[in-house]
């Protein structure tokens, strides 16, 4: 609480003295007259919506293609394989320069928001997934074989379970690669 | 006494890049239903290997195992607890997976734990257990799905010497209660001599036997007992003398 306090204070601080350019920083003060003047337009609350609406949709989404794909490439290692270069090119593209391009395939709407949301959120939790999963420790993995325990089984009881954390660690990375991308595009 | 297990000429070859490396070359061995039998050898040189094989987690290169549908049950080198299940849950996890969780079964679990005097523990985390206790349950879950042999993978080498002394004999206890075959490996010659019927000793790597030893304790009682037996030096130097052998 203290750190946001301060952080708020010494923005708007900066930002008055001019020692910050308020015209690309802006300020706490800007940002707050900037809000009540949408609320008195009643545009505050629609604007709410659709943005946390395009971040929810694309966050969801991300979210199971990303896990569906890392628990499918730690089942069958082939397919990791064969993805793998294709996975490791889309996740250096500069994927923010393809707003521009986005909007003009897909329009000025919401699909190019949620688009480019999934394209820089769905890569980075399919790959946080997986290295969790493929780290699980082999021991117990051994301790399941040993009980004759079938693929889905070792799956379901064991690694799954036992990488819970990252999995959570990935959708916190998700949320805001999320915001991150719905902003980029309205930007655009 | 009646053969339960038969290993004939088993061996088992690794690929790597730097070509084939062999960690078991040849073992042929009977194993007596009901016996206690110790296998031991130098670091590395391929006991877990052979154990992991038995119990169907590896397939050998070469060679056979015969074994009448016998129901293995392996007990790993750290006690491998799942620490998001209570210690009922762990115990009875080889049930759950073979789909034989009945109250029948996790009744006979309880009994099993409470005799290492687990009973007021069931509902507990593994990570508010001591070292010995979680190894007493790593012991339950192996002997919970009733199997007709146990492999144990150096089951005490995580422990104190004094509570590998104490757990030892409630091992010991418990599997002959149980009645049940048991393959251990160990690196302690100690333990081997005051746990087992008989002793191989497997060469270093590629692990071929090198000598059986029928362990003929003069008064045998428990592991800690039989330590003290008139016998057991004159095991132990058999064993390190051929172990001896390996090393120099």
């Amino acid at each position: 609480m203290f750190i946001t306090v301060s952080f708020i204070t010494i923005w708007e601080i900066l930002s008055k003295q001019g020692i910050i350019n308020s015209f690309i920083f802006s300020s706490p003060s800007k940002i707050i007259k900037c809000l009540y003047e949408l609320y008195l337009a009643n545009n505050l609350w629609i604007h709410i919506y659709v943005t946390l609406k395009e971040i929810f949709i694309s966050f969801a989404l991300g979210s199971i293609i990303g896990f569906t794909f890392a628990v499918l490439f730690y089942s069958i290692p082939i397919l990791k394989k064969i993805f793998d270069p294709f996975l490791t090119m889309l996740n250096s593209l500069p994927k923010i320069s393809l707003g521009p391009l986005l909007i003009i395939w897909l329009g000025a709407n919401m699909n190019s928001i949620i688009v480019m949301s999934l394209l820089i959120n769905t890569i980075v939790t399919l790959i946080s997934i997986y290295n969790g999963l493929i780290n699980t420790d082999p021991y117990k993995i051994k301790l399941f074989q040993s009980f004759k325990a079938t693929n889905y089984q070792i799956l379901t009881k064991l690694v799954i379970p036992h990488n819970i954390e990252v999995i959570i660690s990935s959708l916190k990375l998700n949320i805001s690669m999320s915001l991150i991308g719905a902003i980029v595009i309205w930007r655009e | 006494m009646n053969k339960i297990l038969e290993i004939k000429n088993l061996s088992k070859d690794y690929h790597t890049i730097n070509g084939e490396i062999s960690a078991i070359e040849d073992i042929s061995l009977d194993i007596y239903k009901n016996e206690i039998i110790g296998i031991v050898g130098s670091s590395g040189c391929g006991k877990s290997t052979l154990l992991s094989i038995l119990a169907g987690i590896e397939k050998q290169s070469s060679g056979e195992i015969i074994s009448d549908n016998n129901n293995f049950s392996y007990m790993l080198q750290n006690d491998t607890l799942i620490p998001w299940l209570n210690i009922i849950d762990n115990a009875c996890l080889g049930l759950d997976i073979k789909h034989n969780k009945t109250p029948h079964n996790i009744a006979y679990v309880e009994k099993l734990l409470s005799n290492f005097g687990l009973s007021s523990f069931l509902k507990t985390y593994p990570n508010n257990l001591s070292g010995g206790m979680r190894q007493r349950v790593a012991l339950v879950r192996t002997l919970a799905t009733k199997p007709d042999i146990i492999l144990l993978d150096e089951p005490l080498s995580a422990l104190d010497y004094v509570t590998r002394l104490t757990i030892s004999d409630d091992i010991y206890k418990l599997i002959k209660k149980s009645n049940v075959t048991t393959i251990l490996i160990s690196h302690d010659i100690a333990e081997c001599i005051s746990m087992c019927d008989r002793i191989v000793v497997l060469s270093k790597r590629p692990a071929k036997i090198k000598s059986i030893y029928d362990i003929n304790l003069k008064n045998p009682k428990t592991p800690s007992e039989n330590r003290r037996d008139e016998q057991f030096v004159h095991y132990y130097n058999l064993i390190w003398g051929d172990l001896d052998k390996d090393i120099t």
